[in-house]
């Protein structure tokens, strides 16, 4: 009933993540109706993407296609950034959030995906060389294991502190706690008796910092 | 019993549409005891399932929540005002073939877990006889119930021991003993199998304290109850890490591991030999049913509220002197309960056991008048 190129069009569309058939159809027809400029332009882009654009060679997340040495990114080729801490986390989302806290000085490295032997992921397919080489290379003296606290991000962080223990490196974990300015009433359970087990030492001497537990 | 003298949870009003053969049911019970009394096939177990269903989002009959959706609709619900000492609330939930919907005064709960706790409801029924003879899951369920109860992050913890160990299996599965990140898997099982562990502990120890009471009440001294927790794994941390690196191979051919708190037993023995194997067909139902009052009493002091009584067809299987006896062991409390039967002439002995009684008669999914 379509004409093909906008069936095939709208087929696409509705293969993005959160996308189904109608908002997809609905996508092909704004293009179609709209000013041409708008589907030119988005054309251009989208052929442009991955000819400019490609994971960073050296941690995983997005960077510049570079023609000459290799594509770093933007936080790689940052020299301000501390190069003894390395945040090891699942996705490139988790890292895009770890930088929105503005808590992280360090270097990231981003798995891609989790340990999960039931959706068959196992050990051989996680980056544990590279990170060993990172490691070994780069003056890492602290690997934060920045993993969901799921069942596979909680497998993936033990593995692969298993995997560079015999390096000389601390490893660390992501605390779990209540959310900052929320109520301990709203928080649930799992998350409160977290907070609880990982609790500080609160020194009352304010000359002193706080000293973890 | 400590029980006694607590406030008790009640249910105030239920609507049932399309659960089972009950096609539209509208039931404003008492808030002490109501006999369900009808022929059979009439819709009293039914009836009761949706009571349980409103209160717990589960049902006792079945695991397949589809299979309690009337034949030929495409969803039922139940919805029920419930009373205690917190104030009144009502709690809906709505099952379709492939979902489940719970409200709380209209608001999602956080999780099921928490749902199922906010009403507590106790329920004997016939199958429940499995719970002596039957195999040890049956007893853990009955651990695992009475937990939440005491604290409801339980659930989430079993979620993940569950996990931890299907994702070993499939390791050991796929890539055998020597595959890499097992250890990983292994840890994680003995971290949260340590915390299941514990809390099954302490409620079998009170779960066991109460029911070997009751038994004693019930047979004047003569039987004595021994029921005692025997963990499926270690429990210490470091042996059991080191037994589940050992069974590794041998659990390659198996479906789930050979050590862990998925293999736990809760053994009862009655007079020092063991009930699944020597106890008579007397002997399991007086021993069921003191373990169904003991989960009453444990629930009703893990929630400060006493639970709701479901009881089907309890004298189905007693004549009326034992049946007497049943309500005597029972004891005479402040619960609301709700009993099922197909036996007009035992409604004078529920009356007398009971106090008042307001009886509902049942027939093709109705309530109605009295049909004889």
């Amino acid at each position: 009933m379509l004409p093909e190129e906008l069936f095939r069009l709208s087929q696409r569309f509705s293969r993005l993540p959160g996308v189904g058939e109608k908002t997809a159809l609905r996508y092909a027809m704004f293009l179609l109706l709209a000013d041409p400029a708008i589907a030119r332009g988005l054309g251009q882009e989208l052929i442009a993407l991955h000819d400019n654009v490609t994971p960073c060679e050296r941690c995983g997340y997005v960077a510049r296609r570079s023609t000459e040495g290799p594509s770093l990114c933007a936080i790689c080729s940052d020299h301000r950034r501390d190069p003894s801490l390395l945040c090891v986390v699942a996705r490139v989302q988790d890292l895009l959030a770890i930088e929105r806290s503005g808590a992280m000085r360090g270097r990231y490295h981003v798995l891609g995906k989790l340990l999960s032997p039931l959706e068959g992921v196992h050990a051989s397919d996680l980056p544990i060389a590279s990170i060993r080489s990172r490691i070994q290379n780069e003056g890492i003296r602290e690997v934060l294991l920045a993993t969901p606290p799921t069942v596979d991000g909680e497998a993936s962080a033990l593995f692969i502190a298993q995997e560079i223990g015999d390096l000389e490196v601390r490893i660390s974990r992501l605390a779990s706690g209540v959310p900052h300015g929320g109520d301990l009433e709203f928080a649930d359970q799992i998350t409160l008796g977290r907070a609880i087990d990982g609790r500080h030492q609160v020194v009352h001497d304010f000359s002193e910092k706080v000293v973890s537990k | 019993m400590a029980a006694r003298q607590q406030a008790s949870a009640k249910l105030e009003a239920l609507e049932v549409r399309n659960i089972r053969n009950i096609e539209a049911l509208g039931l404003d019970p008492s808030p002490g005891t109501n006999v369900i009394c009808g022929a059979n096939g009439q819709g009293k177990t039914s009836l009761l399932e949706a009571i349980y269903l409103v209160a717990t989002t589960r049902s006792f009959r079945t695991h397949r929540l589809r299979e309690t959706i009337r034949h030929g609709t495409d969803g039922g619900s139940a919805k029920a005002r419930f009373e205690d000492m917190l104030g009144d609330r009502e709690q809906v939930v709505g099952l379709t073939p492939t979902q489940r919907s719970v409200r709380v005064d209209g608001q999602r709960p956080a999780s099921l877990a928490q749902y199922a706790v906010k009403t507590p409801v106790v329920v004997f029924h016939p199958g429940e006889l499995a719970l002596t003879m039957g195999p040890a899951s049956g007893r853990r369920t009955l651990l695992n119930r009475i937990a939440l109860f005491f604290d409801p992050t339980t659930h989430a913890v079993q979620h993940a021991y569950g996990e931890a160990m299907r994702a070993r299996q499939r390791l050991l599965q796929v890539q055998g003993p020597q595959a890499q990140g097992l250890e990983a898997y292994e840890r994680l099982m003995v971290e949260h199998g340590m915390r299941i562990t514990r809390f099954r502990q302490d409620v079998a120890e009170k779960l066991a304290n109460v029911a070997r009471g009751v038994l004693d009440q019930a047979t004047f001294g003569s039987l004595r109850l021994d029921a005692r927790y025997v963990p499926g794994g270690s429990l210490d941390e470091q042996e059991e890490c080191k037994r589940l690196v050992a069974s590794r191979s041998q659990d390659c051919r198996r479906s789930s591991s050979t050590h862990g708190p998925h293999r736990d037993e809760f053994l009862l023995e009655i007079n020092g030999a063991s009930t699944r194997t020597d106890a008579s067909q007397g002997q399991h139902r007086l021993l069921t049913l003191c373990l169904k009052i003991a989960e009453m009493v444990c629930v009703g002091q893990a929630r400060g509220v006493n639970p709701i009584l479901l009881l089907d067809d309890v004298s189905s299987e007693l004549d009326a002197e034992r049946t007497e006896a049943f309500f005597d062991l029972l004891g005479h409390r402040n619960e609301q309960v709700f009993l099922t039967t197909t036996r007009a002439e035992m409604l004078s002995v529920f009356e007398r056991k009971m106090g008042e009684t307001n009886v509902f008669w049942m027939k093709g999914g109705q309530i109605g008048g009295k049909p004889w």
